[in-house]
Protein backbone atom coordinates (compact mmCIF):
# COMPACT_ATOMS: atom_id res chain seq x y z
CA UNK A 1 0.00 0.00 0.00
CA UNK A 2 2.87 2.45 -0.65
CA UNK A 3 1.41 5.61 -2.14
CA UNK A 4 4.59 6.05 -4.17
CA UNK A 5 3.68 3.01 -6.24
CA UNK A 6 2.03 4.61 -9.29
CA UNK A 7 -0.17 1.63 -10.06
CA UNK A 8 -1.60 1.54 -6.53
CA UNK A 9 -2.17 5.29 -6.60
CA UNK A 10 -4.15 4.94 -9.81
CA UNK A 11 -6.10 2.06 -8.34
CA UNK A 12 -6.88 4.16 -5.24
CA UNK A 13 -8.04 7.06 -7.37
CA UNK A 14 -10.26 4.81 -9.45
CA UNK A 15 -11.84 3.31 -6.33
CA UNK A 16 -12.53 6.79 -4.94
CA UNK A 17 -14.12 7.89 -8.20
CA UNK A 18 -16.20 4.72 -8.48
CA UNK A 19 -17.36 5.21 -4.90
CA UNK A 20 -18.63 8.70 -5.72
CA UNK A 21 -20.40 7.46 -8.83
CA UNK A 22 -21.91 4.59 -6.88
CA UNK A 23 -23.15 6.85 -4.06
CA UNK A 24 -24.79 9.18 -6.56
CA UNK A 25 -26.49 6.31 -8.38
CA UNK A 26 -27.77 4.77 -5.12
CA UNK A 27 -28.98 8.17 -3.91
CA UNK A 28 -31.01 8.42 -7.13
CA UNK A 29 -32.70 5.18 -6.18
CA UNK A 30 -30.86 2.81 -8.54
CA UNK A 31 -30.43 -0.67 -7.11
CA UNK A 32 -26.89 -2.01 -7.03
CA UNK A 33 -28.01 -5.21 -8.73
CA UNK A 34 -29.28 -3.16 -11.69
CA UNK A 35 -26.08 -1.17 -12.18
CA UNK A 36 -24.05 -2.10 -15.25
CA UNK A 37 -20.24 -2.12 -15.12
CA UNK A 38 -20.34 -0.27 -18.43
CA UNK A 39 -22.30 2.61 -16.88
CA UNK A 40 -20.28 2.71 -13.65
CA UNK A 41 -17.01 2.85 -15.59
CA UNK A 42 -18.25 5.48 -18.01
CA UNK A 43 -19.51 7.76 -15.22
CA UNK A 44 -16.19 7.38 -13.42
CA UNK A 45 -14.37 8.38 -16.61
CA UNK A 46 -12.63 5.06 -17.22
CA UNK A 47 -13.12 2.44 -19.88
CA UNK A 48 -14.86 -0.84 -19.28
CA UNK A 49 -11.62 -2.68 -19.92
CA UNK A 50 -9.72 -0.59 -17.34
CA UNK A 51 -12.43 -1.49 -14.83
CA UNK A 52 -11.66 -5.16 -15.42
CA UNK A 53 -7.94 -4.54 -15.07
CA UNK A 54 -8.57 -3.58 -11.45
CA UNK A 55 -11.69 -5.56 -10.52
CA UNK A 56 -12.98 -9.02 -11.31
CA UNK A 57 -16.51 -7.63 -11.29
CA UNK A 58 -19.03 -5.62 -9.34
CA UNK A 59 -18.71 -7.77 -6.19
CA UNK A 60 -14.98 -7.19 -6.22
CA UNK A 61 -15.58 -3.43 -6.09
CA UNK A 62 -17.86 -3.89 -3.06
CA UNK A 63 -15.14 -5.91 -1.31
CA UNK A 64 -12.78 -3.00 -1.85
CA UNK A 65 -15.28 -0.46 -0.56
CA UNK A 66 -16.31 -2.57 2.46
CA UNK A 67 -13.17 -1.67 4.37
CA UNK A 68 -13.67 2.05 3.91
CA UNK A 69 -17.37 1.95 4.76
CA UNK A 70 -16.62 -0.08 7.90
CA UNK A 71 -13.91 2.29 9.11
CA UNK A 72 -16.38 5.16 8.63
CA UNK A 73 -19.16 3.52 10.61
CA UNK A 74 -16.84 2.63 13.51
CA UNK A 75 -15.55 6.17 13.50
CA UNK A 76 -19.00 7.70 13.93
CA UNK A 77 -19.60 5.59 17.03
CA UNK A 78 -16.60 7.13 18.76
CA UNK A 79 -18.44 10.26 19.94
CA UNK A 80 -20.74 8.04 22.02
CA UNK A 81 -18.19 5.81 23.68
CA UNK A 82 -15.82 8.68 24.33
CA UNK A 83 -18.46 10.72 26.22
CA UNK A 84 -17.05 12.02 29.52
CA UNK A 85 -18.27 10.52 32.84
CA UNK A 86 -20.42 13.58 33.64
CA UNK A 87 -22.30 13.42 30.32
CA UNK A 88 -26.07 13.95 30.51
CA UNK A 89 -29.06 12.47 28.64
CA UNK A 90 -28.84 15.45 26.28
CA UNK A 91 -25.17 14.71 25.54
CA UNK A 92 -26.00 11.08 24.78
CA UNK A 93 -28.93 12.20 22.62
CA UNK A 94 -26.61 14.51 20.65
CA UNK A 95 -23.90 11.84 20.22
CA UNK A 96 -26.36 9.16 19.09
CA UNK A 97 -28.00 11.77 16.83
CA UNK A 98 -24.72 12.43 15.02
CA UNK A 99 -24.10 8.72 14.76
CA UNK A 100 -27.55 8.01 13.27
CA UNK A 101 -27.37 10.96 10.86
CA UNK A 102 -23.94 9.84 9.68
CA UNK A 103 -25.25 6.29 9.38
CA UNK A 104 -28.14 7.53 7.29
CA UNK A 105 -25.75 9.31 4.92
CA UNK A 106 -23.77 6.07 4.53
CA UNK A 107 -26.85 3.86 4.53
CA UNK A 108 -27.08 3.17 0.77
CA UNK A 109 -23.51 1.83 0.74
CA UNK A 110 -24.05 -0.14 3.96
CA UNK A 111 -27.21 -1.52 2.37
CA UNK A 112 -25.24 -2.76 -0.64
CA UNK A 113 -22.72 -4.28 1.75
CA UNK A 114 -25.41 -6.11 3.74
CA UNK A 115 -27.02 -7.34 0.53
CA UNK A 116 -23.72 -8.55 -0.92
CA UNK A 117 -22.86 -10.20 2.40
CA UNK A 118 -25.76 -12.59 1.84
CA UNK A 119 -24.10 -14.14 -1.21
CA UNK A 120 -20.39 -13.26 -1.09
CA UNK A 121 -18.14 -14.96 1.48
CA UNK A 122 -15.54 -12.17 1.63
CA UNK A 123 -18.05 -9.34 1.95
CA UNK A 124 -19.79 -11.41 4.62
CA UNK A 125 -16.51 -11.71 6.54
CA UNK A 126 -15.95 -7.95 6.28
CA UNK A 127 -19.49 -7.24 7.47
CA UNK A 128 -19.17 -9.62 10.42
CA UNK A 129 -15.91 -7.92 11.33
CA UNK A 130 -17.79 -4.58 11.42
CA UNK A 131 -20.32 -6.07 13.84
CA UNK A 132 -17.55 -7.61 15.97
CA UNK A 133 -15.56 -4.38 16.16
CA UNK A 134 -18.65 -2.34 17.13
CA UNK A 135 -19.52 -4.93 19.77
CA UNK A 136 -15.99 -4.81 21.13
CA UNK A 137 -16.03 -0.99 21.31
CA UNK A 138 -19.32 -1.01 23.24
CA UNK A 139 -18.04 -3.71 25.58
CA UNK A 140 -14.92 -1.65 26.32
CA UNK A 141 -17.08 1.41 26.90
CA UNK A 142 -19.14 -0.51 29.47
CA UNK A 143 -16.03 -1.82 31.27
CA UNK A 144 -14.47 1.63 31.27
CA UNK A 145 -17.69 3.19 32.61
CA UNK A 146 -17.91 0.58 35.36
CA UNK A 147 -14.31 1.18 36.41
CA UNK A 148 -14.87 4.92 36.48
CA UNK A 149 -18.29 4.59 38.10
CA UNK A 150 -20.67 6.00 35.50
CA UNK A 151 -22.17 2.70 34.32
CA UNK A 152 -24.09 0.31 36.56
CA UNK A 153 -21.74 -2.26 38.06
CA UNK A 154 -24.19 -5.22 37.75
CA UNK A 155 -24.16 -5.12 33.94
CA UNK A 156 -22.46 -7.98 32.11
CA UNK A 157 -20.26 -6.05 29.62
CA UNK A 158 -19.88 -8.96 27.21
CA UNK A 159 -23.50 -10.05 26.67
CA UNK A 160 -25.00 -6.56 27.09
CA UNK A 161 -22.68 -5.30 24.33
CA UNK A 162 -23.91 -8.15 22.11
CA UNK A 163 -27.57 -7.18 22.60
CA UNK A 164 -26.97 -3.45 22.17
CA UNK A 165 -24.97 -4.10 18.98
CA UNK A 166 -27.82 -6.26 17.67
CA UNK A 167 -30.23 -3.43 18.38
CA UNK A 168 -28.05 -0.80 16.72
CA UNK A 169 -27.07 -2.79 13.64
CA UNK A 170 -30.51 -4.10 12.77
CA UNK A 171 -32.46 -1.17 14.18
CA UNK A 172 -30.58 1.51 12.30
CA UNK A 173 -31.09 -0.41 9.07
CA UNK A 174 -34.81 -0.94 9.67
CA UNK A 175 -35.77 2.18 11.65
CA UNK A 176 -33.32 4.97 10.82
CA UNK A 177 -32.57 4.49 7.12
CA UNK A 178 -36.18 4.76 5.92
CA UNK A 179 -37.38 7.27 8.58
CA UNK A 180 -39.10 10.57 7.76
CA UNK A 181 -37.69 13.56 9.72
CA UNK A 182 -40.52 13.30 12.29
CA UNK A 183 -40.02 9.54 12.68
CA UNK A 184 -36.27 10.05 12.93
CA UNK A 185 -36.66 12.37 15.94
CA UNK A 186 -38.98 10.01 17.81
CA UNK A 187 -36.86 6.94 17.06
CA UNK A 188 -33.71 8.75 18.15
CA UNK A 189 -35.39 9.75 21.42
CA UNK A 190 -36.49 6.14 22.03
CA UNK A 191 -32.99 4.84 21.29
CA UNK A 192 -31.46 7.39 23.66
CA UNK A 193 -33.92 6.38 26.41
CA UNK A 194 -33.09 2.68 26.02
CA UNK A 195 -29.32 3.21 26.10
CA UNK A 196 -29.53 5.81 28.88
CA UNK A 197 -31.80 3.78 31.14
CA UNK A 198 -29.89 0.53 30.49
CA UNK A 199 -26.42 1.87 31.15
CA UNK A 200 -26.33 5.18 32.97
CA UNK A 201 -29.62 6.01 34.74
CA UNK A 202 -29.27 6.28 38.49
CA UNK A 203 -25.48 6.28 38.23
CA UNK A 204 -24.57 9.19 36.00
CA UNK B 1 -56.35 -12.29 16.23
CA UNK B 2 -56.39 -14.72 13.31
CA UNK B 3 -53.10 -16.03 14.61
CA UNK B 4 -54.55 -16.58 18.06
CA UNK B 5 -57.34 -18.60 16.47
CA UNK B 6 -54.81 -20.61 14.49
CA UNK B 7 -52.80 -21.12 17.67
CA UNK B 8 -55.85 -22.56 19.37
CA UNK B 9 -56.57 -24.69 16.31
CA UNK B 10 -53.07 -26.19 16.65
CA UNK B 11 -53.76 -27.07 20.27
CA UNK B 12 -57.15 -28.49 19.35
CA UNK B 13 -55.36 -30.69 16.82
CA UNK B 14 -53.96 -32.74 19.66
CA UNK B 15 -57.52 -33.62 20.58
CA UNK B 16 -58.02 -34.92 17.06
CA UNK B 17 -60.15 -32.42 15.17
CA UNK B 18 -59.69 -32.90 11.40
CA UNK B 19 -59.20 -29.22 10.40
CA UNK B 20 -56.68 -28.82 13.18
CA UNK B 21 -54.92 -32.04 12.10
CA UNK B 22 -54.48 -30.59 8.67
CA UNK B 23 -53.06 -27.37 10.14
CA UNK B 24 -50.61 -29.43 12.20
CA UNK B 25 -49.50 -31.53 9.24
CA UNK B 26 -49.17 -28.38 7.16
CA UNK B 27 -46.91 -26.65 9.69
CA UNK B 28 -44.79 -29.77 10.32
CA UNK B 29 -44.42 -30.31 6.59
CA UNK B 30 -43.44 -26.68 6.03
CA UNK B 31 -40.71 -27.04 8.62
CA UNK B 32 -39.50 -30.31 7.08
CA UNK B 33 -39.31 -28.89 3.56
CA UNK B 34 -37.60 -25.67 4.64
CA UNK B 35 -35.10 -27.48 6.89
CA UNK B 36 -34.09 -29.66 3.95
CA UNK B 37 -33.57 -26.49 1.90
CA UNK B 38 -31.76 -24.55 4.63
CA UNK B 39 -28.38 -24.53 2.87
CA UNK B 40 -30.04 -23.07 -0.24
CA UNK B 41 -31.80 -20.47 1.89
CA UNK B 42 -28.48 -19.54 3.52
CA UNK B 43 -26.72 -19.08 0.20
CA UNK B 44 -29.54 -17.07 -1.32
CA UNK B 45 -30.47 -19.76 -3.86
CA UNK B 46 -33.92 -20.43 -2.41
CA UNK B 47 -35.65 -18.19 -4.94
CA UNK B 48 -34.25 -20.30 -7.80
CA UNK B 49 -35.36 -23.67 -6.41
CA UNK B 50 -38.21 -25.42 -8.18
CA UNK B 51 -40.94 -27.26 -6.27
CA UNK B 52 -39.48 -30.42 -7.81
CA UNK B 53 -36.06 -29.76 -6.22
CA UNK B 54 -37.59 -28.71 -2.89
CA UNK B 55 -39.71 -31.81 -2.55
CA UNK B 56 -36.92 -34.14 -3.72
CA UNK B 57 -34.56 -32.74 -1.06
CA UNK B 58 -37.24 -33.13 1.62
CA UNK B 59 -38.11 -36.66 0.48
CA UNK B 60 -41.78 -35.98 -0.21
CA UNK B 61 -43.77 -36.18 -3.42
CA UNK B 62 -44.71 -33.16 -5.50
CA UNK B 63 -48.37 -34.07 -5.26
CA UNK B 64 -48.21 -34.16 -1.45
CA UNK B 65 -46.67 -30.67 -1.51
CA UNK B 66 -49.60 -29.36 -3.54
CA UNK B 67 -52.14 -30.94 -1.19
CA UNK B 68 -50.88 -28.60 1.53
CA UNK B 69 -49.32 -25.59 -0.24
CA UNK B 70 -50.22 -23.49 -3.25
CA UNK B 71 -46.63 -22.46 -3.95
CA UNK B 72 -43.34 -21.51 -2.27
CA UNK B 73 -44.76 -18.28 -0.82
CA UNK B 74 -47.55 -20.28 0.79
CA UNK B 75 -44.92 -22.64 2.24
CA UNK B 76 -43.14 -19.68 3.84
CA UNK B 77 -46.45 -18.39 5.24
CA UNK B 78 -47.20 -21.79 6.75
CA UNK B 79 -43.80 -21.90 8.46
CA UNK B 80 -44.18 -18.41 9.93
CA UNK B 81 -47.68 -19.20 11.22
CA UNK B 82 -46.39 -22.37 12.85
CA UNK B 83 -43.52 -20.62 14.64
CA UNK B 84 -45.78 -17.73 15.57
CA UNK B 85 -48.40 -20.10 17.00
CA UNK B 86 -45.74 -21.91 19.08
CA UNK B 87 -44.17 -18.77 20.52
CA UNK B 88 -47.39 -16.87 21.12
CA UNK B 89 -48.16 -18.52 24.46
CA UNK B 90 -44.62 -17.73 25.66
CA UNK B 91 -45.03 -14.09 24.55
CA UNK B 92 -48.32 -13.81 26.44
CA UNK B 93 -46.51 -14.56 29.70
CA UNK B 94 -44.60 -11.29 29.20
CA UNK B 95 -47.71 -9.24 28.38
CA UNK B 96 -49.37 -10.52 31.57
CA UNK B 97 -46.67 -8.97 33.81
CA UNK B 98 -47.98 -6.00 35.78
CA UNK B 99 -46.94 -3.68 38.60
CA UNK B 100 -46.41 -6.61 40.99
CA UNK B 101 -43.84 -8.33 38.74
CA UNK B 102 -40.19 -8.55 39.81
CA UNK B 103 -37.08 -8.72 37.64
CA UNK B 104 -37.09 -12.50 38.21
CA UNK B 105 -40.63 -12.72 36.83
CA UNK B 106 -39.47 -10.86 33.73
CA UNK B 107 -36.48 -13.20 33.42
CA UNK B 108 -38.79 -16.23 33.62
CA UNK B 109 -41.05 -14.81 30.89
CA UNK B 110 -38.14 -13.94 28.57
CA UNK B 111 -36.54 -17.33 29.22
CA UNK B 112 -39.77 -18.94 28.02
CA UNK B 113 -39.72 -16.87 24.83
CA UNK B 114 -36.04 -17.48 24.01
CA UNK B 115 -36.26 -21.24 24.74
CA UNK B 116 -39.47 -21.75 22.76
CA UNK B 117 -37.91 -19.96 19.82
CA UNK B 118 -34.56 -21.78 20.09
CA UNK B 119 -35.39 -24.83 17.90
CA UNK B 120 -36.40 -22.50 15.03
CA UNK B 121 -33.56 -20.03 15.48
CA UNK B 122 -31.12 -21.20 12.79
CA UNK B 123 -33.78 -21.71 10.15
CA UNK B 124 -35.52 -18.43 10.98
CA UNK B 125 -32.18 -16.59 10.81
CA UNK B 126 -31.65 -17.95 7.31
CA UNK B 127 -35.21 -17.06 6.32
CA UNK B 128 -34.79 -13.50 7.66
CA UNK B 129 -31.53 -13.05 5.76
CA UNK B 130 -33.28 -14.25 2.67
CA UNK B 131 -35.92 -11.54 3.09
CA UNK B 132 -33.42 -9.20 1.40
CA UNK B 133 -33.95 -11.11 -1.84
CA UNK B 134 -37.51 -12.31 -1.69
CA UNK B 135 -40.55 -10.07 -1.60
CA UNK B 136 -42.76 -12.89 -0.32
CA UNK B 137 -40.52 -13.53 2.69
CA UNK B 138 -40.12 -9.81 3.31
CA UNK B 139 -43.91 -9.47 3.59
CA UNK B 140 -44.07 -12.27 6.19
CA UNK B 141 -41.12 -10.88 8.17
CA UNK B 142 -42.72 -7.43 8.23
CA UNK B 143 -46.04 -8.88 9.35
CA UNK B 144 -44.51 -10.82 12.27
CA UNK B 145 -42.28 -7.93 13.34
CA UNK B 146 -45.16 -5.40 13.16
CA UNK B 147 -47.33 -7.70 15.22
CA UNK B 148 -44.59 -8.05 17.87
CA UNK B 149 -44.04 -4.29 17.97
CA UNK B 150 -47.78 -3.65 18.30
CA UNK B 151 -48.09 -6.14 21.19
CA UNK B 152 -45.14 -4.68 23.08
CA UNK B 153 -46.35 -1.10 22.48
CA UNK B 154 -49.75 -2.10 23.86
CA UNK B 155 -48.07 -3.55 26.96
CA UNK B 156 -46.02 -0.35 27.41
CA UNK B 157 -49.15 1.84 27.14
CA UNK B 158 -51.04 -0.31 29.65
CA UNK B 159 -48.06 -0.13 32.01
CA UNK B 160 -47.83 3.63 31.64
CA UNK B 161 -51.54 4.01 32.47
CA UNK B 162 -51.14 1.76 35.52
CA UNK B 163 -47.86 3.43 36.51
CA UNK B 164 -45.39 0.52 36.27
CA UNK B 165 -43.72 1.51 32.97
CA UNK B 166 -41.73 4.74 32.64
CA UNK B 167 -44.15 7.44 31.53
CA UNK B 168 -41.63 9.33 29.36
CA UNK B 169 -41.09 6.42 26.94
CA UNK B 170 -42.54 6.56 23.41
CA UNK B 171 -44.46 3.25 23.27
CA UNK B 172 -44.22 2.38 19.56
CA UNK B 173 -40.64 3.57 18.97
CA UNK B 174 -39.29 1.94 22.13
CA UNK B 175 -41.09 -1.28 21.21
CA UNK B 176 -39.61 -1.15 17.70
CA UNK B 177 -35.97 -0.93 18.88
CA UNK B 178 -36.47 -3.66 21.49
CA UNK B 179 -38.16 -5.95 18.97
CA UNK B 180 -35.42 -5.60 16.35
CA UNK B 181 -32.85 -6.09 19.10
CA UNK B 182 -34.43 -9.40 20.10
CA UNK B 183 -34.77 -10.52 16.48
CA UNK B 184 -31.18 -9.74 15.46
CA UNK B 185 -29.46 -10.92 18.62
CA UNK B 186 -31.29 -14.23 18.90
CA UNK B 187 -30.62 -14.98 15.25
CA UNK B 188 -26.92 -14.27 15.66
CA UNK B 189 -26.47 -16.54 18.71
CA UNK B 190 -24.49 -19.69 17.93
CA UNK B 191 -26.92 -22.65 18.16
CA UNK B 192 -24.83 -24.52 20.74
CA UNK B 193 -24.22 -21.54 23.04
CA UNK B 194 -25.90 -21.55 26.45
CA UNK B 195 -28.59 -18.86 26.20
CA UNK B 196 -28.74 -18.16 29.98
CA UNK B 197 -26.18 -15.30 30.11
CA UNK B 198 -27.83 -13.75 27.06
CA UNK B 199 -31.26 -13.99 28.65
CA UNK B 200 -29.71 -12.21 31.64
CA UNK B 201 -28.58 -9.28 29.47
CA UNK B 202 -31.92 -9.19 27.62
CA UNK B 203 -33.78 -9.10 30.95
CA UNK B 204 -31.50 -6.39 32.30
CA UNK B 205 -32.00 -4.13 29.25
CA UNK B 206 -35.80 -4.57 29.20
CA UNK B 207 -36.13 -4.23 32.98
CA UNK B 208 -34.16 -1.00 33.20
CA UNK B 209 -35.69 0.48 30.06
CA UNK B 210 -39.29 -0.19 30.97
CA UNK B 211 -39.89 -0.98 34.61
CA UNK B 212 -37.06 0.29 36.84
CA UNK B 213 -37.70 3.86 37.93
CA UNK B 214 -41.07 4.09 36.23
CA UNK B 215 -41.28 7.88 36.62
Amino acid sequence: MRPSDPELTTRRQIITRLKEVLERALADGTRYADLEVEQLAQDAGISRSSFYVYFEGKVDLIRELADEVIAGVIDIGREWWELPPAATWDDLHAALGHMMRAYRAQAPLVGVLVEAAAYDERVRAEYLSLVRRSRRAIEEHIRDGQTRGFIRAEINPDTTATWLTGMLSRGSHELIRPATPAQFDKRLKALTDIVWRTLYAGVR
Amino acid sequence: MADAVRGRALMAGKRGRPAADRAKVRSDLAEQVLSAASSDILTGRFADLSIEQLTRQAGISRSKFYVYFQDKDDLIRAFFSAVWGETKAAQDAWWRLDGTATQDDLRAALTGIVRTYQPYRALMAAVYDHALHSQAIRVEVDRVISENIAQLAKHIRAGQRAGYVASALLPVETAAWLTWMAERTQHALPPDEDPAPHIGAYTDIVWHTLYAEPR
